[in-house]
């Protein structure tokens, strides 16, 4: 997750408490499911989609450029890290 | 919002089929409005929590109503429909409503599903955050926020945690 973000061109959500908890979940679908399935997902329905759901997942730059962080609130672009957590959407990060 | 901010008016049609208003409420001694939706791994562990408070408080005033206002065009099982069979199933004990303009959730400054707004009888913000500090096992939940806080304002006292940090999906906007 750190050489990630160190390597590519996202940050990590500017909230430890919920990057936290995302990465709980993700542990917690490794240990029980055999991969980083989205937390935010339905694992069986991810399950069903291949890789494609097991972080960092396909629709996670998607979802950063409409909204500036992906839907679990792991990554985060880095202007919106850098800027106000507090940013209720994309009306308010474009 | 910050706490003690007014609760913004809301117009929104709910699963039973009728429009919900602040005045809805009226006579409740607390409001407690929780951003949910239908497909969030974490509502879907928090739902039956969600029934048993709601229940547990009704007697004490508190009324519960949850919201949901993710994009159900990229989510369609976010859409009246599938939450009106989901309330059904589950049964909801409280408005289910469907916040399709967003207007209302971006009102709150909501980011996540669940995350709970309790207002007092003045519908000021009183507590806002978690429901409980754990989504997968009600067993091994250590702070128990949302009951605390409840259980706090219905005995005419300020919760000793009124803000903790919401966590689960994000909503899925528009």
């Amino acid at each position: 997750m750190r050489s990630y973000v160190e390597r590519g061109p996202y940050a990590l959500y500017p909230e430890p408490e919920v990057t936290e908890n995302v990465i709980v979940g993700l542990v917690h679908n490794l240990a029980e499911h055999g991969k980083m399935y989205c937390p935010c997902a339905d694992v069986e329905s991810s399950k069903a989609r291949g890789h494609e759901m097991v972080c960092p997942c396909t629709p996670h730059h998607d979802d950063i450029k409409r909204q500036g962080y992906c839907d679990c609130a792991l990554f985060a672009s880095r202007e919106f890290a850098a800027g106000s957590c507090d940013k209720p959407g994309p009306d308010e990060t474009e | 919002m910050k706490l003690n901010d007014a609760c913004p008016a809301f117009e929104l049609p709910g699963t039973d089929g009728k429009i919900h208003t602040l005045a809805s409420f009226d006579g409740k001694k607390l409001l407690c409005v929780i951003v949910s939706c239908n497909h969030c791994p974490y509502v879907v562990a928090y739902e039956e929590r969600m029934v048993a408070l709601a229940k547990a408080h009704a007697e004490n005033g508190v009324a519960f109503m949850a919201v949901n206002a993710n994009d159900a065009t990229r989510y369609p099982d976010d859409a009246m429909e599938p939450m009106t069979a989901r309330a059904k199933d589950r049964g909801f004990p409280f408005p289910y409503v469907r916040d399709d303009s967003q207007a209302f959730v971006r009102a709150l400054g909501a980011r996540f599903t669940p995350e709970v707004f309790v207002f007092d009888a003045g519908r000021k913000l009183r507590y806002h955050g978690r429901i409980d500090d754990n989504h997968r096992d009600p067993a091994r939940v250590t702070s128990k926020d949302l009951e605390n806080a409840l259980s706090a304002l219905g005995a005419g006292e300020a919760p000793a945690t009124p803000e903790t940090v919401a966590f689960g999906c994000s909503i899925k906007w528009k």
